[in-house]
């Protein structure tokens, strides 16, 4: 089989043809020639054989790459898996990866309570004792800047433990469209460095500091279950299943 | 008498229904205490008793398929939840022996090795994926690998064979330049420009990256030795 015309592409145009990077020329050369289409084939069987057989084959197996990461390997190890770092973007990424996954589950609400449990903080659950559906009780007054904005039809709940108290109120959101805002007050604590974290599926949504009469507010917030956590130097509170509706109603959820 | 030597006086089973009791504490966010989890694992690695690391599987079971579903690279790896969790567990109870335990001084240090292991359980799932892709290529040459060669032991005297080959190919290299366009372009699988963009000093251009590609692939198909390599592997 002879080639359709002169001059025949040599090895090095296939190869770029092969990667998609030849001149024009060259490709269509290479689309009317049969001859020049085999070697083409060929050159890419060999060129798969050897990926085939050689893709990663010195890279460090993934649990010796996460003991790297944990700090576990002796230096000599450590070292060569370094050395191999600095030229490897699949062993760079899997690390990455692995830091990623592990600063997931250690950012999620669990984690981070067994490091404050550890750090001798008082980790509280509040339970609802009073809301939309359990009765009226006497109950602190929001702020008056949140009071006044508040629905009338949209009763806050009230949450309790420790003597502390905290009530909750969901009104729609002034900024955004679908969206609600949470309004709190808690007494019973000192408000002085206390932070409103609000967590949802294990990922922080949004976080407030608490004013010096106790109030925070949390807005653009769509839909769903929460968790909220109030937390100080000394204390951790939580509020669980704590679901806003579209409607903007705050509720207790049922526990999944 | 101190709090270690009570927990190292409690028969096993009063540890394990004690580290259930403190875990349920946990996940009900009130105060706990880990020690005694800690030390239902420190039985199971430390005095290497499989009892105890029955009961550690028991435990952390439901919190180790969290973390399995948890992980980017699960869905893609069409593998159930549990095979994962099986694989992680067999990893942290073959790669910790007794003397590799003093380097771990507590509950969340254990835990954060148990997650490194799923991690790890899936990607060799997810390497083992790609490198099937790779085989299945008609013109690869090589047979689909069957699912009995993407088990971990298979994985390890597979990537044996392959260091192996790349030594046979690095022998008929003769500078620098080969071995980085080699490197590149067959273990790391990268393309010319790629290559040339990441070492601009050792190329002029891409077209130098093509050249030495095409001549070391020439005479790599001019020995026989090296044929006859490939297909005994084939």
């Amino acid at each position: 089989m002879a080639c359709v015309s002169s001059p025949e592409p040599d090895d090095q145009a296939l190869l770029a043809y092969i990667d998609g990077e030849a001149e024009p020329e060259v490709q269509s050369h290479v689309e009317q020639c049969p001859r020049c289409r085999q070697r083409a084939q060929q050159l890419a069987a060999v060129q798969h054989q050897l990926t085939a057989r050689l893709y990663r084959a010195l890279c460090p197996a993934p649990q010796e790459l996460g003991e790297y990461h944990l700090g576990l390997l002796p230096p000599e190890q450590a070292e060569a898996v370094t050395r191999h770092l600095t030229e490897c973007p699949h062993c760079a990424r899997e690390i990455e990866q692995l830091a990623g996954y592990t600063e997931k589950l250690a950012l999620s609400v669990e984690s981070s309570l067994l490091e404050r449990v550890r750090e001798g903080v008082r980790v509280l659950v509040a339970k609802l004792v009073d809301g939309p559906g359990i009765g009226a009780m006497g109950r602190p007054a929001l702020a008056a800047a949140h009071a006044g904005t508040r629905g009338e039809e949209r009763e806050p709940c009230l949450y309790e433990v420790d003597g502390i108290q905290i009530v909750i109120g969901v009104q729609p959101d002034d900024e955004r469209a679908d969206s609600q805002a949470i309004l709190g007050l808690v007494t019973g604590l000192d408000p002085r460095q206390v932070k409103a974290e609000l967590w949802q599926a294990n990922r922080l949504v949004a976080t407030a500091l608490v004013d010096e009469l106790g109030n925070f507010a949390i807005s653009g917030l769509a839909p769903g279950r929460y968790e909220l956590s109030l937390s100080g130097p000394q204390i951790e509170i939580h509020i669980q299943d704590l679901e806003i509706g579209s409607q903007g109603r705050a509720y207790q959820g049922k526990r999944r | 008498m101190s709090h270690a030597a009570k927990q190292a006086s409690l028969c096993l089973e009063d540890v394990a229904q004690r580290c259930a009791l403190e875990t349920d504490r946990f996940f009900r966010h009130q105060d706990y205490d880990p020690r005694y989890c800690f030390e239902l694992l420190r039985r199971a690695i430390a005095d290497r008793c499989q009892r105890a690391w029955d009961f550690v599987y028991t435990q952390y079971q439901p919190l180790v398929t969290s973390w399995v579903r948890r992980h980017a690279a699960f869905a893609s790896c069409h593998e159930e939840a549990q095979y994962f969790v099986n694989r992680a567990f067999e990893k942290m109870w073959a790669a910790l022996t007794p003397a590799k335990f003093d380097r771990f001084p507590d509950l969340k240090s254990l835990l954060r090795y148990l997650q490194m292991c799923v991690h790890s359980a899936i990607l060799d799932a997810a390497r083992a994926t790609e490198r099937a892709a790779l085989l299945a290529r008609p013109d690869a040459g090589i047979a689909l690998a069957d699912p009995e060669a993407t088990s971990v032991e298979n994985q390890a005297l597979d990537r044996v064979q392959r260091q192996a080959f790349w030594k046979e190919i690095s022998a008929r290299l003769n500078n620098d330049q080969e071995r980085q366009v080699m490197y590149g372009s067959f273990v790391l699988g990268m393309k010319p420009r790629a290559l040339y963009e990441g070492s601009p000093d050792m190329f002029r251009d891409v077209t130098e990256v093509y050249r030495v590609k095409e001549n070391v692939l020439a005479r790599l198909r001019r020995d026989d030795e090296l044929a006859r390599l490939l297909l005994r592997d084939a």
